[in-house]
């Protein structure tokens, strides 16, 4: 079977393809061109897992001081646990930049490059739990099944670099979830985020299995050669599978890896004064590649902060503090650098988590301490710059506590569609058809914010 | 003491057992109210009788067994069908509850589940009854009609094509290049250990630190409980079956264990892997290659193709 009938074949999927866009059919992840001029190209997700507090960083809240000790005049709004009285932050926020935004003590260097963000206080999505809600900010729904965002935008725009992913996922350890996190679901696999675990600091050791000890890159062409032959031939037997095909693909992609991925992934090429910029934690590291991979043409890098879920301080929130140190210093440094290179005019940068948390301390849980708060669905921050976003503004409110999100609000689909706007989409034809009917990355919902984006 | 001794764990009722109170997402600084030692109201109503018979955990088992109460061997079994078919009757097999999806063939899971308290919860007969199934039997051909009207396979009108897991992965290379080991092993041993040839089972896991080829083929994180797995398919996968000394090692032994022509030793590489000859265009291109490249590295291209890495 030739490849264009396997394409349109496979899932009935690319038939109802939602691009102006001739797709090449030998190459999935060849670029198409989005449906409309794109402000941005590339997108750097910086996922703080397990719920940043925004009233102990982005969002201030003097009532919180006034109120501290006491109940939330209007009652404490429903939440994973229970909540008891409203709690101060032990954190000051100064006001930074030109823009004069407030921001936690706890992140200082970020402070100094908050003009280059747009930060949105009125996030707010559906569930109080991390599961749901990490598959909500990462899909667009609360339950496995649908293509993760990194997934939708390779497989609307493809990729700028073929010699590596489209889509690449650092993590030290796993997030919660695991892969379902990046996965392509019913898009063809070849979208999937390719997942690299950053628990490794020898750029030599961290792609494991980069270089072949013994032989040469034409005799292992031979073998990839013979490879394809013999996987096209099993699949001309076996019929079109998306999945033979994806493998065939990955293939491609892993021999033309070899050759680029040592020098993208290797940050000891960056001076050391540099790398000292963004630190020598996962982190740091993690968002010093992701800058490497995002200059030469990756569409998109997620960084997730740590294993499980370090952010989820039920119990103590003077945690938050020895965390912003791990990423403070490397979110402001790689933005500064894109700032220099000019790259971050055509980037999107986003921070945040899959939720905030609750500005009533938390008594459910674990108590020993009682300093901490619980999940927080209702309104939480998020942070976004480049890629034609609207610098050194706020955007949205919550309450005069920081609980729910009350002016401006922005769901996380309304996000999506303008982060899908700034990258040449409309989040409402990105469209692919499964199971009887066409999904998108916002379900049904989704309005682009245009007062966060530059006209 | 021995440093490694069998032993068997029990567990015995204490003289006075008392009722605990619950402890609030499990922390014992933090006592809700005393929770009476019975059966969960949502399976048994909420007028059950407290647990009489010592510690009550007897009782409790067999209320978790009992043959009216139906989640328990609905979930076990649908566990099973999820383990042979790729997906269970019920595709959320950790949730039966109203956030769940709704089974697909719900007939065919109470009678799955029934017969199997009829056969006394056997899950040899269980597995006997699925893999005997004409649904089983189903191969992976696509069907024009049936894509288009059910493209995910809901109502498993054919085989779903699944790449294997990490551990068959790990035990098919060693298996295939005569190599594996597989009377049990005494202790949990690392696998990256190029000495360990024993069966995937058997090695060590980490919670802190997952083997890094486990991982790559999506093992799940230890520390959370997984109710299936992901299978994905990416290029650092096919990095270690291009390039890994794992690999390489089997490919030698794979290609040191065929004997005669290179024709036959085609023949025979086949048979170890598939279960088949080669077709003409296989064998064709078999020898057209060994005619450039070495037996070794046409071994690893065998142990790295589709029909090695999925089972259909």
């Amino acid at each position: 079977m030739e490849r264009r009938d396997f394409l349109r074949n496979v899932g009935a999927g690319f038939g109802m393809y939602g691009l102006a866009g001739v797709l090449d059919a030998a190459n999935p992840l060849a670029v198409r061109p989005p449906h409309f001029e794109a402000k941005a190209k590339r997108i750097i997700y910086l996922f703080l897992n397990g719920g940043p507090s925004q009233v102990d960083t982005f969002d201030p809240k003097p009532m919180l001081a006034k109120y501290h000790g006491k109940p939330m005049p209007a009652g404490n709004l429903k939440t994973e646990r229970k909540t008891g009285n409203l709690m101060r932050s032990p954190f000051e926020f100064r006001r930074c930049g030109k823009s004069g935004i407030e921001v936690s003590e706890i992140f200082p260097k970020l402070g100094t490059v908050i003009d280059e963000f747009c930060v949105i206080r009125s996030m707010h999505t559906d569930r109080p739990n991390h599961e749901p809600s990490l598959l909500l900010l990462n899909s667009g729904d609360k339950l496995p099944g649908r293509p993760s965002m990194g997934s939708w935008l390779t497989y609307g725009l493809g990729s700028e670099n073929q010699n590596l992913p489209g889509y690449v996922v650092l993590c030290p350890g796993l997030p919660v979830l695991g892969h379902q996190n990046w996965a392509a679901n019913f898009l063809p696999a070849v979208y999937q985020g390719t997942y690299v675990p950053m628990g490794e600091k020898d750029p030599k050791k961290l792609i494991a299995h980069i270089r072949n000890s013994s032989l040469s890159p034409e005799k292992q062409r031979l073998e990839l050669d013979l490879l394809e032959q013999l996987n096209r031939h099993h699949m001309k037997k076996e019929g079109a599978d998306a999945q033979l095909e994806a493998t065939i693909q990955s293939a491609e992609i892993a021999f033309r890896m070899q050759a680029e991925a040592p020098d993208a992934f290797d940050i000891t090429k960056e001076p050391e004064k540099v790398r000292g910029r963004y630190g020598d934690g996962d982190f740091g590291r993690g968002c010093l590649i992701a800058r490497r991979l995002i200059e030469r043409g990756v569409r998109m890098v997620q960084v997730y902060f740590g294993n499980f879920q370090p952010w989820d301080n039920h119990d103590d929130i003077e945690i938050h503090r020895p965390l912003a140190e791990q990423c403070d210093g490397a979110i402001a440094a790689l933005i500064q650098d894109l700032s220099a290179s000019g790259l971050l005019e055509e980037t999107i940068v986003l921070v945040g988590g899959e939720f905030g948390r609750t500005p009533a301390v938390e008594v459910g849980g674990l108590v020993k301490v009682q300093n901490g708060r619980d999940h927080n669905n209702h309104g939480f921050s998020y942070l976004v710059a480049g890629g034609g976003f609207q610098g050194g503004t706020t955007y949205g409110a919550t309450d005069d506590f920081g609980f729910a999100a009350v002016e401006k609000k922005v769901h996380i689909h309304d996000l999506h569609a303008t982060v899908l706007n700034q990258m040449g989409l409309d989040h409402t034809k990105l469209t692919y058809r499964h199971s009887g009917r066409d999904y998108r990355l916002t379900d049904v919902a989704g309005n682009v914010v245009k007062d966060i984006i530059r006209a | 003491m021995p440093e490694q001794y069998p032993y068997l764990q029990t567990l015995s009722d204490k003289d006075k057992p008392a009722d605990m109170k619950v402890l609030i997402r499990g922390d014992k600084n933090n006592q809700g109210d005393v929770a009476p030692r019975r059966f969960l109201a949502i399976l048994s109503g909420k007028d059950r009788a407290l647990f009489s018979k010592g510690s009550g955990r007897l009782q409790l088992a067999e209320a978790i067994a009992d043959d009216s109460n139906p989640l328990t061997a609905r979930v076990i079994v649908n566990r099973v069908w999820q383990q042979h078919f790729g997906r269970g009757i019920v595709s959320t097999p950790s949730n039966f509850g109203q956030l769940g999806e709704r089974p697909t063939h719900p007939e065919l899971l109470d009678t799955l589940a029934s017969e199997f308290m009829e056969q006394g919860w056997s899950l040899k007969k269980l597995h006997k009854q699925i893999l005997m199934s004409a649904t089983y039997a189903l191969s992976a051909e696509p069907v024009e009609a049936n894509l288009t009207q059910d493209p995910d396979n809901r109502f498993f009108w054919r085989a779903n094509r699944r790449r294997v897991d990490a551990e068959t992965l790990r035990d098919s290379l060693l298996f295939a290049a005569g190599e594996l080991d597989s009377a049990p092993a005494e202790k949990a041993l690392m696998l990256d250990d190029e000495k360990n040839l024993k069966r995937t089972v058997y090695g060590f896991i980490s919670r802190r630190k997952v083997d890094g080829t486990l991982a790559l083929f999506d093992f799940p994180n230890p520390q959370a409980t997984s109710e299936s797995r992901m299978s994905t398919l990416v290029p650092p996968q096919r990095l270690f079956l291009m390039n890994s000394p794992f690999v390489e090692q089997r490919a030698r032994a794979l290609a040191s264990r065929l004997t005669g022509t290179d024709e036959e030793k085609v023949k025979q590489a086949y048979r170890i892997l598939f279960s088949r000859d080669p077709d003409a265009t296989e064998l064709k291109l078999a020898l057209q290659f060994l005619g450039q490249g070495e037996w070794v590295q046409y071994a690893r291209v065998l142990l790295g193709s589709n029909e090695f890495l999925f089972v259909n």
